[in-house]
């Protein structure tokens, strides 16, 4: 997927050649149970590094949710 | 274990109820004379009764039927364990119907009047100064009942037998009133009208040790009138809008922020799967959050979860 077809196909994506960058909206609550997670430890320092790991997480744990080829890419 | 001494009983009769004060650490033991009988059940605090029982949050903590070791609790926003059921020899009980009215006799069968739940519970209710408008959902012991595949509800024949009971520990001063249902033209307590006996029951340091919650609240959010901006119970039946009133949210505004959250190319490809499968949004920032938060309640959150994640 090209950067023009990634922005055509979704406003909130911008792609690059090896990584994607998303933008996930929050709200304040959101954000104080982000810090809370900072703060314990273990998942990053910022809320992106934070919301990444846990969905990486999530998927691991989940392969039966992914797609046909979801064992894999999980 | 030592004995229980017993400081009230009293067999009700069909057609009756009672209000019965059950005291923190005492039991409320509801027995069955007959076979077969359910026992519809309201709860107030004796102190304050505009805290009381409340089917849905009950509900929402332990399904839809609730059975030993299980908590009935009062309504938002107090939101405290009332009562803990200690003892259920059936282990069928409903809180999901409603009180049986003399509007729904009149209603469905074409009774002027009929034994209904709610005349009865505001019956009992009344020796208290409470009225009709006071009555609430009820839980349903022995009520025996199901949900069929399109959602609905239905009664099935009640299994409670003779001598069968079940056991209630208070945790705080309560006004329980139960009464003999009225439902003797469904199948709720099995087209017969049955006699209940009530007992009251000094429990024994070994019960208390194994079921009373603490008398503190545990959490801020359990709330007293003291907290409320409002604090006196409002005696007039018209409303009229206070001229000085202005909102006071608790919350807001709410106010979104953006987060950048940088994937590989391995976790793109995972975003993707994600929305083929067509439950967790449409944006990636959409899917992304749904499947974070999936994973922060599967982790993180206290008490039943009943979260359901894809399709």
């Amino acid at each position: 997927m090209t950067q023009t077809d990634a922005l055509a196909s979704n406003g909130s994506t911008i792609a690059s050649m090896a990584e994607r960058t998303v933008v996930v909206e929050i709200n304040q609550q959101q954000a104080e149970m982000l810090d809370r997670l900072i703060a314990e430890g273990g998942l990053g320092s910022r809320h992106g590094e934070v919301i990444r790991s846990g969905f990486a997480r999530f998927c691991r744990e989940h392969p039966e949710l992914l797609g046909p080829d979801g064992d894999e890419a999980a | 274990m030592s004995a229980r001494e017993v400081v009230f009983e009293h067999v009700m009769e069909p057609g009756t109820g009672k209000a019965v004060p059950v005291l923190r650490g005492q039991i409320l033991r509801i027995e069955q004379v007959g076979n077969g009988q359910c026992a519809d059940f309201n709860a107030f605090n004796l102190h304050d009764y505009k805290e009381y029982f409340h089917c849905g949050r009950t509900r929402h903590l332990h399904g839809l039927f609730p059975a030993e070791g299980d908590m009935l609790w009062s309504a938002p926003p107090r939101e405290r364990p009332m009562f803990t059921i200690i003892s259920d020899s059936v282990g069928t009980n409903d809180i999901q119907y409603p009180r049986c009215t003399g509007f729904l006799y009149e209603y469905q069968f074409g009774f002027e009047q009929h034994t209904n739940c709610h005349d009865i519970l505001a019956e009992s209710i009344r020796e208290y100064g409470l009225t009709p408008d006071d009555v609430h959902d009820s839980f349903n012991f022995w009520m025996h009942t199901g949900v069929d595949d399109e959602g609905k509800l239905y009664i099935k024949r009640l299994l409670a037998r003779q001598g069968d009971y079940v056991e209630l520990m208070a945790h705080f001063d309560i006004l329980a009133v139960p009464n003999v249902c009225g439902a003797d033209i469904f199948s709720t307590s099995n087209f017969e009208l049955k006699p209940l006996k009530v007992q009251v029951l000094e429990s024994n340091p070994e019960d208390r040790e194994q079921w009373l919650q603490p008398e503190e609240r545990q959490f801020r959010n359990q709330r007293t009138p003291d907290a409320f901006k409002v604090k006196d119970i409002k005696v007039t039946r018209e409303l009229v809008p206070d001229e000085s009133y202005t909102p006071d949210w608790p919350v807001y505004p709410i106010v979104k922020q953006p987060v950048e959250v940088t994937l590989s190319d391995e976790e793109a490809e995972l975003v993707e799967q994600l929305r083929a499968n067509g439950g967790f949004g449409e944006s990636d920032g959409d899917i992304v959050r749904h499947a974070f938060f999936s994973w922060w309640i599967e982790h993180y959150m206290r008490g039943p979860t009943q979260h359901h994640v894809g399709e």
